[in-house]
């Protein structure tokens, strides 16, 4: 058998579940990702004495309250990680942290992943939030996104002082969601969605990511 | 005849469950915009093909020019007759096996065939199974050869096929019916023993005349018509293997007694440690090498330069040359050595003709077949 991620082969233990599950991970993969310790209980920020970071308490003064489920730190290996998943197109990647995300999974739920416009998505063929929502649990295609630019060369304020992108399908019920991103940075993306959401009509939004940027700068609040 | 690549108007990526592209099984489903979709693993990293692309080929060759040869010195006798029969063998449009010791002057002995067929307008490609190995073989061939030589590995040229190609194997898979004459050094070396769908590849890129170039041949590769040369290009025989218990004391001693360098070879990474921390505590300057490693080269000059000590895993059992190196290899009973392996990494003493000999150690805890087996071939190739 062959690790998934790195595809070097190691040795599986064996018992009649062995022939049930494909993609193994070795252990020197598994410990390539780190886990988010306890922090912020809002967004899941490393922070010393666990109470509320001065970046949520900003997002709590604009009125919107959103506790985002974060698993894995950004951190070099979680780039990389994620850059194979994401622009490298190995999507079976997703593999290495299904059972992490499966262990959110709540029961009446509907997954909502974060949409790609029409035109990201015919270039990348798939919508990276999708695949991990789909790993998750039920997915429902709630949201649509006009074309934005790339957030990726943006700074701080750029990235929050943009127009809200999304606009949302007409609902029949309205049911307890959880949006799929999978990197937080500085949240606009998932509060603008939850926002949308929200003045939609759906009471109960939250959301799960799979990693969380950390903020480079500890003390000034962003 | 050329390259694959993805263009609209040519046949599906993957069909019946194989990429098209690097002949592997290895595809994984997955859901593409329009819907089901699958997509290959195996060669992402020449950008993902999925089953709604499409391959087309594409000639890539440059246009054909003759070329000069200046020999870099005079074949000896023995080289000089098994030069001619890769000649003969050209002529038949035959595969054919050099089983020649390790350190014999493979690389030259190969010229004149290369300049004959180049001259025939034919094109030549040039494998071997690590990137140092083939920088080596594209610097000796430019110093060689009057045409430019492509080099198709990691950071050379991958859009163009000139006349002489030197490549590492991953990187030939988008290839069809390119060479007239692939010439594939090591070729029980990784790439090729392990993985078949590559060895595929490597036949397709190919038109159907090998020639295999090894030290120590594959049971498959002993089908083909085979020319021995058991003597190193300085007439040398090659140094014998003794067996020497395992001990620390013994290890110790063993890079205690020798001024020159000396190259210990360890099963695994984590042996690396384990056995730097024993020299370490002895007082022992070291490097190790794996295949982590990036500053491989500066530490081959770092070792040849300072007399030191390296300890390496098997990434370096192969294509490398140190003067006067002085070999040990420690668990000699692993079971990731095997009887290639062995021989390989026992022919790296004593390469130059003003250093011949060399002390090459097996450290033992338990005799094994493939220690004796590796004796034995040895002995028998001072033999012939």
């Amino acid at each position: 058998m062959n690790c998934l991620v790195c595809r070097q082969p190691m040795t599986v233990p064996w018992s009649p579940a062995t022939l049930l599950k494909r993609d193994w991970v070795c252990p020197d993969c598994e410990a390539m990702l780190t886990p988010l310790e306890a922090g912020c209980p809002r967004c899941g920020h490393p922070n010393p004495d666990g109470k509320t970071c001065p970046d949520c308490i900003r997002w709590l003064a604009l009125g919107l309250d959103l506790t985002v489920r974060c698993l894995y730190v950004y951190d070099e290996a979680g780039t990389n990680w994620l850059h194979r998943f994401k622009f490298g197109g190995d999507v079976a990647l997703v593999g290495h942290v299904t059972d992490v995300l499966k262990r959110t999974r709540e029961s009446g739920v509907i997954y909502v992943p974060i949409p790609l416009s029409e035109e990201r998505l015919l270039t990348r063929r798939f919508n990276q939030a999708d695949v991990l929502a789909r790993s998750i649990g039920p997915t429902k295609q709630l949201l649509q996104k006009e074309e934005v630019s790339s957030q990726r060369e943006f700074g701080k304020g750029e990235r929050r002082h943009r127009p809200n992108p999304f606009a949302v399908q007409v609902a029949t019920t309205y049911g307890k969601i959880v949006l799929v991103d999978d990197v937080y940075t500085t949240g606009t993306t998932l509060h603008q969605a939850a926002y949308t959401l929200k003045k939609a009509g759906y009471a109960e939004v939250s959301a799960v990511c799979l990693f969380r940027a950390l903020n480079k700068s500890k003390m000034r609040p962003i | 005849m050329g390259q694959l690549v993805l263009q609209q108007g040519g046949k599906r990526a993957i069909r019946f469950g194989v990429c098209q592209r690097c002949l592997s099984t290895d595809i994984r489903a997955f859901t593409c915009h329009h819907g089901a979709c699958q997509y290959c693993r195996n060669c992402l990293h020449l950008g993902r093909v999925c089953r709604c692309d499409f391959l087309a080929e594409i000639d890539v060759t440059t246009p054909v020019e003759p070329t000069e040869l200046v020999m870099p010195f005079e074949l000896a006798d023995a080289q000089q007759r098994v030069s001619e029969q890769l000649l003969t063998w050209w002529e038949k449009r035959q595969t054919g096996l050099v089983h020649a010791v390790c350190g014999a002057g493979k690389t030259e002995m190969a010229f004149p065939v290369i300049a004959r067929i180049v001259n025939e307008e034919k094109r030549v490609l040039i494998v071997s199974p690590r990137r140092d190995v083939a920088i080596e073989w594209a610097d000796r061939l430019e110093a060689a050869f009057s045409v430019p030589i492509t080099r198709r590995y990691g950071g050379g040229d991958k859009e163009s096929i000139g006349m002489i190609t030197v490549a590492t194997a991953p990187l030939l898979v988008n290839l069809r019916d390119v060479f007239d004459y692939v010439l594939v050094d090591e070729s029980d070396a990784f790439p090729f023993a392990f993985d078949l769908s590559l060895w595929w590849t490597l036949y397709r890129a190919g038109k159907g005349v090998f020639l295999f170039v090894t030290a120590t041949p594959t049971l498959w590769q002993r089908q083909f018509p085979t020319t021995h040369l058991s003597r190193r290009y300085h007439g040398h025989d090659l140094p014998m293997p003794r067996l020497v218990k395992q001990t620390e004391s013994a290890i110790l001693d063993f890079c205690r007694s020798h001024e020159a360098p000396r190259l210990l070879f360890v099963p695994t990474k984590p042996d690396l440690v384990r056995y730097g921390k024993l020299l370490e505590t002895a007082g022992l300057d070291y490097r190790a090498v794996s295949a982590d490693t990036d500053a491989r080269t500066d530490t081959l000059v770092w070792l040849e330069e300072t007399n030191g000590i390296v300890l390496a895993t098997s990434i370096w059992e192969r294509g490398m040359t140190v003067r006067g190196v002085q070999v040990a290899i420690l668990d000699s009973d692993h079971r990731l050595f095997s009887t290639r392996a062995l021989i390989q990494m026992a022919g790296r003493a004593g390469r130059k003709p003003d250093a011949p000999t060399g002390d090459v150690v097996l450290f033992y805890s338990e005799r094994t077949f493939r220690q004796d087996q590796t004796i034995r071939a040895i002995e028998e190739a001072n033999r012939r």
